[in-house]
């Protein structure tokens, strides 16, 4: 079946009343909680992972996709108008989209964010609907060896090339797969970690991680640090541009969406580095420069469509590899797996319908998204001024509802609290969360893939470096470790020697 | 020693001992591997190896002086001292929501919850904040007693009644 059929079976699956309805409460929902603040798209997805148990996957997923599509939406929201970017893929949106809401230009501000999101949103929507199929043809060559090549990349991927400091991230990821590891080994009965624990005989549930670590490290680090009262820039209208808005707008938007889809696919790590690259480049072809630092839309238009453009494309290696680049990606990937689904090249001949319906319902996401957010700016603006006592109050009831929920079992409350401690140091001496959730998810998986390879070449490591595609993926991985060090190294000699 | 941040170098320390716990796991494991051709304690000997080398680097790091720098979020002052009463308060409801979640039920040790993640965010001064608490058990009753009622009945999710007959 070719891909334009593929397709369009798939919006017969995501048109239906029900998942029509699955898909906007997604969108509404991911809205939501990309304004509001303590609360992400992850942790947002986890609490929903027993819930949607009830449902059927197709409509989880959409519902999922929603929410992914959603935050992305609403975090621009935030960073425009509160100038505190809660995702790392806001930041630079809050630079100039802040200094324009200071300048009473807001609702341009917002509508170059939401009208950018939606065509970066669109066109990488397409591109991941015909790149995905090449990509299955990519991937059905795979053997174990290369899965675990491919793994090993995405671990240094999300560790050592996002964020700070390649050490924390790499720090993070470490304690991420402790935690994955915990439980009794599969294969040969052996329990790790668990301490004599019978409630840990069974491994932790992912659940219990990504809401301790979200959810209560959250409100435990906000409590310690609380900064109240800060200045919300007050918006009541609806969000639009004038002529002369579009005509420097549309440019920026083009250009991020290029930017920004191949970072998401080619697992080199999330959104923030094609946000950056794109503000870099619309400051450099502007046609006055000197106005990027004081509200350039430039510098709106072009990092948001990188953004949303590199959210579309990260869904192509968790599609078609069951490979996860960020903390969301990672814990639809689990979502996946409680249903008994591997995503995988296999993914697209046995869930066809799961897969096109997924895909189409980013379409009608993206659609629903701009009716959402530019006629109803203001009204989303409203909930930046929720009383913060009673926003993270409310995070932890829903956060133990969630956990509770699992197994009826106070033990998983316990370790909830325990794992919360974890994330408020993590939050504290800066080790990126990200890592820490990827590790925990993809680490079993990679394990059993380094197994496998192992079992099939008869114990002879040299497997992953004999086998071509595995060799290259590989060293890939060596050089975004280290030459990202070396580069920098270079520049510092480079400059000690001028000066 | 130029300025070493102790915090700092706790921390570093604090990974170096889980990389050792890590490492005696490891040792006591099995390594027999029937099936497979990688016994179950690769992996960990890989990641107890690997907290020790990151520990390792994290201290000489910490002892050269860095600083980590906390997390900059939507709320939260990165610069701002660490103000203990509100890890107190916060760290507090979630404890009565762990240990009387069973015996008293979901309603109440949810609203004490609510209620004392609520003073975390409160700076008040001491004689106001039994006034505040009162209030904020109220509201997180009502939030409390609403999610009850839909995720039990609406949803069909368990969560203990405790002292509350419904």
């Amino acid at each position: 079946m070719d891909t334009f059929q593929s397709l369009m079976s798939g919006f017969s699956v995501a048109l239906t009343p029900n998942n029509l309805m699955f898909g906007f409460i997604g969108v509404f929902l991911g809205t939501m909680v990309g304004v509001l603040p303590g609360i992400g798209p992850a942790l947002t997805v986890a609490l929903l992972l027993p819930v949607t148990f009830k449902v059927e996957p197709v409509s989880a997923f959409i519902m999922f996709a929603g929410i992914y599509y959603g935050a992305m939406y609403g975090g621009s929201t935030t960073s425009i108008l509160l100038n505190t970017p809660g995702e790392s893929a806001s930041i630079i949106t809050s630079l100039e989209g802040n200094k324009m809401a200071r300048a009473g230009r807001g609702a341009a501000a917002l509508a170059t964010a939401a009208i950018g999101s939606f065509v970066a949103g669109t066109i990488a929507t397409v591109l991941l609907t015909f790149f995905a199929p090449v990509a299955v043809n990519l991937a059905l060559t795979f053997g174990a060896a290369e899965y675990f090549a491919v793994m090993v990349l995405s671990f240094i991927t999300v560790s050592a090339v996002l964020g700070g400091s390649p050490l924390r991230g790499i720090f993070a990821l470490l304690i991420g797969v402790l935690l994955g590891l915990v439980g009794t080994d599969v294969l040969t009965g052996q329990s790790r970690f668990d301490l004599g624990f019978a409630e840990l005989s069974d491994g932790i549930e992912v659940v219990i991680v990504v809401v301790g670590l979200f959810a209560v490290g959250e409100t435990l680090y906000v409590a310690s640090r609380f900064k109240s009262g800060q200045s919300i820039i007050k918006l009541r209208e609806r969000a639009s541009m004038t002529k002369e808005d579009w005509a420097r707008s549309w440019k920026p938007w083009l250009r991020g969406t290029a930017l920004g889809f191949p970072f998401g696919v080619l697992p080199a790590g999330g959104a923030e580095i094609p946000t950056f690259l794109s503000y870099a480049l619309e400051k450099r072809l502007a046609k006055n420069p000197e106005e990027f630092g004081h509200g350039a839309i430039e510098g709106v238009a072009g990092p948001e469509a990188a953004n949303n453009a590199s959210a579309a494309g990260v869904l192509v290696p968790l599609l078609t590899l069951g490979l996860p680049t960020s903390a969301t990606a990672a814990i639809m990937l689990a979502a996946f797996q409680s249903y008994g689904i591997q995503p995988g090249p296999l993914l697209f001949a046995t869930n066809g319908a799961l897969v096109w319906g997924l895909i189409a319902s980013l379409y009608i996401g993206n659609v629903l998204l701009l009716i959402l957010n530019l006629p109803l700016a203001g009204v989303w603006v409203r909930l930046l001024e929720i009383p913060r006592p009673l926003l993270y109050g409310g995070i932890l009831v829903f956060a133990s509802i969630g956990v509770y929920s699992l197994n009826n079992s106070v033990f998983d409350l316990a370790l909830l609290g325990i794992i919360g401690i974890l994330g408020y140091f993590m939050r504290r001496f800066d080790i990126p969360i990200a890592p820490a959730i990827v590790g925990m998810i993809l680490g079993p998986k990679a394990e059993e893939q380094f197994r496998r390879a192992m079992g099939i070449s008869q114990g002879d490591a040299t497997v992953f470096l004999t086998r071509p595609i595995s060799a290259v993926i590989l060293t890939i991985a060596v050089l975004a470790l280290v030459v990202p060090p070396l580069l920098r190294l270079w520049r510092s000699r480079k400059q000690v020697a001028s000066n | 020693m130029r300025n070493v941040s102790p915090a700092d170098v706790i921390f570093a320390v604090a990974g170096i001992l889980l990389s050792i716990f890590v490492l005696v796991q490891a040792n006591g494991m099995s390594s027999t591997s029937t099936f497979a051709k990688v016994p179950p304690n690769i992996f960990p000997w890989m990641i107890g190896i690997g907290l020790l080398v990151a520990g390792l680097l994290l201290l000489v790091g910490a002892l050269r002086g860095e600083k980590a720098e906390p997390a900059g979020e939507e709320d939260a002052d990165p610069n701002a001292p660490t103000n203990y009463l509100a890890i107190v308060f916060v760290a507090g409801g979630l404890l009565t929501q762990i240990l009387f979640i069973n015996l008293l039920g979901f309603i109440i040790t949810s609203s004490l919850m609510f209620a004392g993640t609520a003073q975390g965010f409160r700076p008040l001064p001491t004689n106001q904040r039994a006034r505040a608490f009162g209030m904020d058990f109220l509201i997180g009753a009502v939030v409390s007693v609403i999610a009850y009622l839909g995720f039990t009945r609406g949803l069909g999710i368990q969560l203990p009644a405790g002292l509350l007959p419904f």
